[in-house]
């Protein structure tokens, strides 16, 4: 018995939860089934070792979810889980495949059959069980040792060789890979929608003006970059990335707000030449910030793939330091015929309850507050089974709105100065009604589904521009809108 | 009272830095299993998480910059350690710097550093937001943390950690430097990131400053962050506590069982207290906080000029 078998054997299960849209059922399974074994949830792919997925991702989703997949260390293993009845029996069998060295070593295997850099690494194997494309070459794996070049293609074999798609699949790996950079929202780079190309940009820190120097036109010029393909020394990736980043600029012009776009003029004036692309990603972009100031400008993609986040959304934004310029958001497709999840309780679970626990279990981590979010799980869990979760949920209930730092830290966030609408008032108002929303439920059976989602989709734009980051968050855990309803009301 | 161990206490120090972190993390590990409702072993959880981080792939991000992310963790590990070199158990410390308190101030002072270079290392949006609202942090916890190690110097007349414990010998600092002592705890709580003051690694960043961070890597910050809540818990004793003083039970223990109601008190906090956002943390630093501990430094000073 190796010791690298004893101690991955002795690995505690980390679980990230990607959740598509329409698979509320199998998430609040899994969700339950995670707590109860102990297992503590991961923040981030670099941190977990099971990758969840709940429900059946359609196109822009099920590219994140490669995308997070690739950004999860070894040893990894991955469940997919449709029904909420079939939870227990994948978690056993993620588990045994987590644990065993010799499925970790064979997938490493598998994956990666003529790259001797995959087995000198022994257990820390650069694979990523997708079903060996052969593109998946593409990226390395971030693993150690790896010569840096690694994260170029120039290894590979030139990109133009394959077909397009794979060339451009390939450019997808590459960015999650790194992209942990982007991290921001777990990369997700779907291919063949118009989206991917924006979100290539999310890509963190590039610079439009890196581009600059070898562009024929001027701002309006964003079309013609075919040519940095030929750009040398650049490598392969970067030709797909800064179409991408084009395509994503040519978006955000069309937004209206981001009129730094005549600033890039002056940003030839910087030495872009002689400026380099560390590891192939153009810097950061700039413009004037609130206080007139001109400094780097991030494009970061939250979601579909974050802890605490509303299932099937996505929002663009542009960030200077950690305030939110412009955010634009995006409704990620749920497969046909799904039923709202919340809607379609059966009779005498409590569903309203159940569903503002939900909510408060994602404000409440969002807000920092591990503890209360987790007995809010417990509470949801208890009801949504047909407990009585009475007593406790007083009890909780009582604690949360006595917080007097978690009062400090919601209150005047979000504020919507709508009196009457569901989404009155800040987050800390929001809150304190969910609280009542479910007490009225669990006491008197009556049930306030008062809910706007689409109502909530309109404001948050206008509510994140503006604000920092953390206080972004959380806005969007404070309206927590509803998708599968948003969707359904949208037709 | 205090005496200065030969070279071999500095090989025992880690040994007892690590058995305290090993309990801290197995109570917060039952603590967080207790809300959870779940059914397993909560006590050999941190223990297992060891041995997942030991065989788990090192990633890196791409354009990272290693040495600053990688040495980031380190730094924070030895800062760990290095900030007990100080710290008498007991009567048995194994550095009786003539500046131990500033000695101690300096080496947490390195967590700074590390945390922020951890966040930019990784080249990572979120890793970025997460090292900068650190720094932000440092902001707002240094001032009042560093005053209230002052106000224990003060009182004491003297840098040396030996002597501010002999200076206790008649009455605990804590009764009557109340104020310093919870701005102290409050500032060991922010500088191990910890508790409410954990938003450089918060959930709402998906980690934030750690989110890019895998195998050992992870081991070492999460390792130094833990040792830095050790450190600063264990030197609330000599400062506040009185040292090893107490009945019965020889010194060493004293201070053992000083460090640990201490440590149990931090860590529960954080289940108790929702994260505290850094902007308006920083108004209760620079407006309340700093003007109470600068009140409280007065008094002490007073006090000490009368006698």
């Amino acid at each position: 018995m190796d010791l690298t078998s004893w101690l991955l054997r002795r690995t505690p299960v980390r679980p990230l939860i990607a959740a598509a849209p329409g698979g509320t059922a199998a998430r609040l399974a899994a969700e339950r089934e995670a707590r109860v074994r102990g297992w503590r949830p991961a923040l981030n792919p670099a941190e977990a070792n099971l990758l969840i997925v709940a429900g059946q991702p359609q196109e822009p989703m099920a590219a994140a979810v490669e995308a997070v997949w690739r950004q999860m260390p070894f040893p990894r293993v991955r469940a997919e889980l449709l029904h909420a009845a079939e939870v227990e029996g994948a978690l056993d069998d993620a588990v045994r495949r987590l644990h065993s060295a010799d499925h970790q070593r064979a997938q490493a295997h598998q994956a990666h059959p003529n790259d001797p850099a995959g087995h000198e690494h022994g257990e820390h194997p650069d694979a990523h069980g997708a079903e060996t494309h052969t593109m998946d070459h593409g990226h390395g794996e971030p693993h150690e040792g790896h010569p840096r070049a690694a994260h170029g293609h120039g290894d590979h074999g030139p990109a133009s060789s394959m077909t397009p798609h794979h060339g451009a699949h390939d450019d997808h790996a590459q960015h999650h890979e790194h992209a942990s950079q982007g991290q921001a929202g777990h990369e997700q780079h779907h291919r063949d929608s118009p989206a991917h190309r924006a979100e290539q940009e999310h890509h963190a820190k590039h610079d439009q003006g890196g581009h600059e120097h070898d562009r024929p036109a001027g701002p309006d010029g964003h079309a013609g970059h075919g040519d940095h393909g030929e750009h040398p020394g650049h490598g392969e990736p970067i030709q797909h990335t800064a179409q991408g980043n084009h395509g994503g600029h040519a978006d955000q012009g069309g937004h209206g707000g981001h009129d730094d776009h005549g600033g890039h003029g002056g940003h030839a004036g910087h030495d872009m030449s002689g400026m380099e692309m560390p590891g192939g990603i153009p810097m950061a972009d700039r413009s004037p910030d609130r206080d007139g100031l001109q400094l780097d400008q991030l494009h970061v993609q939250l979601g579909p793939i974050l802890p605490a986040w509303p299932e099937g959304l996505v929002v663009r934004t542009a960030l200077q330091g950690d305030v939110i310029q412009e955010a634009t958001i995006d409704l990620l497709p749920a497969p046909r015929g799904s039923d709202p999840f919340w809607s379609s309780l059966a009779e005498g679970v409590p569903g309203t309850a159940a569903r503002r626990l939900d909510s408060c279990r994602r404000l409440l981590t969002v807000a920092g507050w591990e503890e209360a979010a987790v007995v809010a799980a417990r509470l949801r869990d208890s009801a949504l089974a047909g407990e009585r979760i009475d007593p406790e949920f007083s009890r909780w209930a009582r604690r949360v709105r006595r917080s007097r730092v978690l009062r400090w830290s919601l209150s005047g966030v979000g504020a919507l100065d709508e009196p009457g609408s569901p989404l009155a008032g800040d987050a800390m108002d929001r809150l304190t009604r969910w609280l009542h929303d479910a007490e009225a439920e669990l006491r008197d059976g009556v049930a306030a589904n008062a809910e706007d989602p689409v109502g909530a989709l309109e404001r948050l734009p206008g509510l994140l521009a503006g604000s920092e980051f953390a206080a972004a968050r959380l806005i969007v855990a404070s309206l927590d809108p509803e998708l599968e309803r948003a969707r359904v009301a949208h037709g | 009272m205090v005496e200065q161990l030969p070279f071999w206490g500095g090989l025992v120090l880690p040994l007892v830095l690590v058995l305290l972190v090993a309990a801290a993390a197995a109570w917060d590990s039952v603590l967080a299993s207790q809300a959870a409702g779940s059914r397993n072993g909560a006590l050999i959880e941190p223990f297992r998480a060891v041995a997942g981080l030991l065989v788990q792939q090192r990633r890196r991000t791409l354009a990272a910059d290693l040495l600053l992310s990688r040495g980031g963790a380190l730094a924070l590990v030895v800062a760990g350690f290095l900030a007990s070199l100080v710290t008498p158990l007991g009567r048995w410390v194994v550095a009786d710097f003539s500046i131990g308190i500033v000695w101690f101030n300096a080496m947490e002072a390195v967590a700074w550093a590390a945390v922020w270079l951890v966040g930019w290392g990784a080249n990572s949006a979120f890793g970025l937001i997460g090292g900068y609202r650190f720094v932000a942090q440092g902001l707002a916890y240094e001032l009042p943390h560093m005053f209230a190690l002052i106000t224990a110097a003060l009182g004491a007349e003297s840098l040396r950690v030996a002597d501010v414990v002999a200076a206790q010998d008649e009455l605990w600092f804590v009764v009557w430097m109340p104020v310093a002592f919870v701005v102290y705890l409050l500032s060991v709580l922010a500088m191990a990131f910890w508790g409410p003051f954990d938003q450089a690694v918060g959930p709402d960043l998906a980690g934030g400053a750690s989110a890019e961070l895998s195998g050992v890597d992870r081991l070492l910050f999460e390792a130094g962050r833990w040792l830095l809540l050790v450190s600063g818990a264990a030197f609330a004793v000599p400062l506040f506590l009185g040292g090893g003083a107490g009945p019965l039970l020889p010194d060493w223990l004293w201070s053992l069982v000083k460090t640990a109601a201490v440590l149990a008190v931090l860590v529960w906090i954080r289940r108790r207290v929702p994260t505290v956002r850094m902007e308006r943390y920083q108004e209760i630093a620079w407006i309340v906080l700093i003007p109470l501990t600068l009140v409280q430094a007065l008094v002490v000073s007073l006090v000490v000029l009368a006698r």
